[in-house]
């Protein structure tokens, strides 16, 4: 791998995390760490030069991922109460432990052996720490906004509720200065993963294989932007949209099939309004031009 | 008369007494020399006018001898590049609904500008040229395929590109005048013939009415080559490497679903 690709993963990399002072890392989706030697791989393995406007599209190839559990310390044995490790057979220095806690990851450490010494990297999610902005003058709102970016974080932590065992993952990378799109499809399950991870943003869906319906996606820069889940039959989900303080701006339901009214909020979390979806597509094209 | 780029080096003038072969002697040195109404030299046949940190302008040198006076304008310039790229604050993609029915697709706008200062500098050699297209909002759009320049008014009326003004993210970058007269040789060449317009080389829009799935859009190409491609190859003829614009974005926005992939504002005004 050049040292030129080496520094734009870096750079990938540094949106979703901060540097703890205790040398933990912040994290907000798994996906873009478990995914990371993959890309590592396919970039080190490619040997045209990255161009900025016409992406280098890469063979689709297999990946075999292995799920197994793990024997965590006493103390991390109190304080979560799932764990497994995620590893690739075709990358054998990087492996995966997985730390949940209410069927959420709580802390990811990378655990990369080179040269006869493993070093680990500890990432972990902080809630609090994302919420922080959002002004304290609406506890339920901040209890919603909470509930629904958990959800969120729950279902981009799919490969982590996949059963134990061994699946064939397939990619598909299309690789730019800068910019790493990819679609992976694994064995035996029944949706397909699509990212794009640019500089300064990144978005991330689960998509139906047979139906192609997009089940879940969001797109973050600095912060969340908007995003969307639905249950498989689509006929229950949201739609939701952010202010930059991380706060819910606008919500709208699916229940069975029905498009609820949308939930609107100002910038502080307060000023709570209901309105009907055609009348808000109606503000949404304010927007636009 | 003279152009110069930035950082460029000093300029000599040489006046020559004519049709004496030297200066008449009166009690001072001739010839004087004036940048504009400051007098900057006394005597001798040359000066030396340098540019290098003096503001872009019009800069008039002039040799006076007795009531006798030759002048020239020097120009100095600063060449910029400026892309100016628009995209929807909530995504990549907004709709424009009639009723809960999706009418059009905005991706946002990317358009760029090759800019002079002093804004006259267009009226001379070499920049005269290019005088049309310098100075101006340029954008590539989706209806009429055609680039338009701000202030054009078009038709058919966008409903996918907002006009070619100079609103949402904007970066300048400096550029020599080499490098601006080449960008300018490329727009008046991508006016003159701009192609196809390609928004993008995928795009999927459903709506999901229970229990189907209603396809919207779903078209293919092997490119983009719309507003943010082409916005980027122009900073490309200026010599300037600009952060990729091609992306991938999916979402429902009103309910819609939109897959996309291929250059977009929206990854061009992220990465800018």
């Amino acid at each position: 791998m050049s040292f030129r690709s080496l520094l734009l993963i870096i750079g990938l990399y540094f949106l979703s995390f901060n540097t703890f002072s205790n040398d933990i890392k912040e994290m907000l989706f798994s996906s873009t760490i478990i995914y990371k030697p993959v890309i590592e791989m396919a970039l080190s393995n490619n040997t045209e030069p990255l161009n900025r406007q016409q992406p280098t599209k890469i063979a689709p190839f297999e990946i075999r991922m292995v799920i197994t559990r793990f024997s965590p310390s006493g103390e991390d044995k109190n304080q979560f109460d799932s764990f497994m490790q995620i590893s690739f057979k075709e990358i054998n220095n990087v492996k995966f432990q997985v730390f949940k806690k209410n069927n959420l990851v709580q802390q990811l450490h990378v655990v990369r052996t080179e040269s006869g010494s493993t070093s680990i990297t500890k990432y972990e999610r902080n809630l609090n720490s994302l919420l922080s902005k959002i002004p304290k003058t609406n506890e339920a709102y901040i209890a919603q906004t909470q509930e629904i970016i958990a959800s969120l974080l729950k279902q981009e932590d799919f490969l982590t509720d996949l059963p134990l065992g061994e699946y064939v993952l397939t990619f598909e990378l299309e690789l730019l200065t800068g910019v790493f799109i990819g679609d992976v499809y694994i064995s035996d399950y029944p949706y397909y993963f699509r990212f794009c991870f640019a500089n300064n943003y990144i978005n991330i869906a689960l998509s139906d294989k047979k139906t192609k319906a997009l089940i879940f996606a969001v797109t973050f820069g600095k912060h969340i932007l908007l995003a969307n889940l639905f249950d498989k039959r689509m006929s229950n989900g949201f739609e939701c949209y952010f202010y930059s303080n991380q706060g819910l701006k606008y919500l709208t339901n699916l229940k069975e099939g029905e498009q609820m009214n949308v939930t609107t909020w100002n910038v502080n979390g307060t000023d709570e309004k209901k309105i009907p979806f055609e009348e808000w597509l109606k503000i949404m094209n304010k927007g636009n031009k | 008369m003279y152009f110069r780029a930035n950082n460029s080096g000093p300029l000599a003038f040489t006046a020559t007494p004519t049709p004496s072969s030297q200066w008449p002697t009166y009690g001072i040195d001739y010839p004087t020399w004036y940048v504009d109404s400051t007098k900057v030299q006394e005597g001798g046949s040359s000066y030396t006018f340098n540019p290098d940190g003096k503001d872009a302008a019009v800069y008039t040198i002039k040799a006076k001898c007795g009531t006798s006076v030759k002048a020239i304008d020097v120009y100095v310039v600063t060449c910029q590049y400026q892309i100016a790229v628009e995209a929807p604050s909530d995504g990549a993609i907004s709709i424009t609904w009639y009723g809960n029915i999706p009418v059009a697709f905005s991706v946002g706008h990317a358009s760029w500008r090759l800019n002079v200062v002093p804004s006259n500098a267009i009226n001379v050699v070499p920049l005269k040229t290019y005088a049309s297209i310098l100075r101006k909002n340029v954008g590539f759009h989706a209806n009429s395929q055609t680039v338009i320049l701000s202030g054009e008014t078009l038709a058919p009326t966008p409903t996918l590109h907002v006009p070619d003004s100079a609103s949402g993210k904007l970066k300048t970058y400096d550029i020599s005048l080499i490098n601006l007269l080449a960008g300018a040789a490329h727009t008046a060449s991508f006016r003159a013939s701009p192609g196809d317009y390609r928004l993008g080389t995928y795009f999927r829009a459903t709506k999901f009415i229970h229990p189907d799935i209603v396809t919207l859009i779903d078209w293919n190409h092997t490119s983009s080559r719309n507003c943010a491609s082409t916005a980027v190859a122009a900073g490309g003829a200026c010599g300037e490497t600009l952060p990729s614009p091609y992306g991938t974005w999916m979402a429902y926005i009103g309910g819609v679903s939109i897959e996309y992939r291929g250059d977009m504002p929206f990854t061009l005004c992220m990465n800018l």
